[in-house]
């Protein structure tokens, strides 16, 4: 049994082998708290220690999780941003696409509308030319009636004079005639002649209509 | 001692778990094609036009030339079916020869024409098809009704002029049973027999007369309905020239 004197605390420990180690405390010393740590506080120690590094493998945990969902939503955003640019751009050019073309539906519009407003005109003047045909060719017909009436007019007019000749004959012969046959040709002389004086006259005034 | 304890670390357990629930979850993947399908067309709503530009009013209004036997006159007239023609009585009086031409200059062959006794109204029959024909109203229009007039006035080209139904009147010419509609539409000479229409392009009413104060007057549709349905009130007119 050794005794070692304490350099720091002035404690005096007494060792033996196979003996508990006693540290023995001067009674005229301050009172000392005794440093062996009570196995209750070990068992809260060793769970909290556990609890803290189960809490930091779980923040571990959910900081890669975050960190992956993050660069995860991360390049989403890059992929909707490049889809964005891409489908403005498409939109930009099927405007000017679109503008382009309502220019050539008001363009084919005016022409569409000029077109039919052609269509409308040749159609009136066929329809005016086959007026003016069908006008004349009334008048063409009335003047062919005038034309067969003035024909038959003068028939009856020269027919009038060559009776009026034949009287005349007859007159310059009356030994040859009888009075009775002589009057019946005069009269019959008056009737041509008066039917194709009357027939000039409506062939006149047909004319001056 | 020991309840307190445990009851915390089970506390921080259940938060910590809560907290794990309610991480955020990942993007779910884009859509490969944002673009929506592109609607089929209706051709149902493409109006009534034809291919070439012209309304369903204008192709079926024809233009009535009548060679008489003293005269030549032009009204209009419209397609009621393929072959069939409506137009005014006094536009085939006295009439040797009908002649029909569309808004195209086509001229379409006549075959017969009947007119009728109570009514300003009469019908042409055609040897080719004219093509659509009119659909008409069921009912005729009232006082204020906006309405559309297509037809050759004086002979001349195809015209839509508008106006509006004044109201019932009785027929200043006489010629037609019960009443008459007067509107404000203008027309002329060679209007007669024009179709009426209104807003949604349904037939009203056949144009007949005017008066003086610019006002004109249409058969209303009614009568020409009870014609078409009672075939017995149309009398066949004769094309020729009688020596009288």
């Amino acid at each position: 049994m050794t005794t070692t004197p304490s350099h720091d605390s002035g404690k005096i420990l007494r060792t033996a082998a196979n003996e508990e180690t006693t540290v023995l405390t001067p009674i005229s010393d301050v009172a000392a708290p005794l440093e062996r740590t009570p196995v209750k506080r070990q068992r809260l120690w060793i769970i909290v220690t556990s609890l803290l590094g189960v809490l930091l493998i779980t923040a571990g945990i959910i900081i890669y999780r975050l960190v992956d969902v993050s660069n995860q939503w991360e390049a989403q955003v890059e992929a909707v941003k490049a889809q964005n640019y891409d489908l403005g751009k498409r939109l930009a050019e099927e405007q000017a696409q679109g503008i382009e073309l309502q220019g050539q539906v008001d363009l084919v519009n005016e022409q569409l509308r000029t077109a039919q407003q052609r269509v409308l005109e040749l159609a009136d003047d066929v329809a005016q030319r086959d007026d003016n045909a069908e006008f004349y060719a009334r008048q063409i017909t009335d003047l062919t009636d005038v034309l067969t009436t003035a024909a038959t007019v003068a028939n009856s007019l020269n027919k009038c004079v060559d009776y009026h000749q034949q009287l005349v004959d007859i007159l310059k012969q009356p030994d040859n005639y009888l009075p009775d046959e002589v009057a019946t040709f005069e009269a019959g002389v008056t009737k041509v002649c008066d039917a194709a004086t009357a027939a000039n006259v409506d062939l006149q005034t047909v004319l001056a209509q | 001692m020991r309840s307190p304890r445990a009851l915390l670390a089970a506390c921080a357990v259940a938060i910590l778990l809560a907290g794990c629930a309610a991480l955020p979850d990942a993007p779910s993947p884009l859509p490969s094609d944002y673009v929506p399908a592109a609607p089929v067309a209706d051709v149902t709503k493409q109006g009534n036009l034809s291919p070439d530009g012209f309304s369903q009013a204008q192709r079926m209004t024809v233009r009535v030339r009548n060679v008489g036997c003293d005269s030549l006159k032009t009204g209009t007239g419209f397609a009621y079916d393929a072959h069939t023609l409506i137009t005014n009585r006094h536009v085939v009086e006295d009439t040797s020869e009908l002649q029909v031409t569309t808004y195209d200059g086509r001229t379409i062959a006549v075959t017969a024409a009947s007119v009728a006794a109570v009514a300003d109204l009469a019908i042409i029959t055609t040897e080719e098809s004219i093509g659509a024909g009119a659909v008409l109203a069921q009912e005729d229009p009232i006082e204020g009704d906006a309405i559309t007039v297509v037809g050759y006035p004086n002979g001349g080209q195809l015209t839509t002029v508008s106006g509006v139904v004044l109201g019932a009147t009785g027929d200043p010419l006489g010629a037609a049973l019960g009443t008459v509609l007067a509107t404000t539409a203008p027309v002329e000479p060679g209007s007669s027999g024009s179709p009426v229409l209104n807003e949604r392009g349904e037939v009203v009413g056949v144009i007949y007369a005017k008066n003086e104060a610019e006002q004109s007057f249409m058969v209303p549709v009614s009568l020409l309905r009870t014609l078409l349905d009672e075939e017995q009130l149309l009398v066949p007119q004769q094309q020729s020239c009688n020596p009288s």
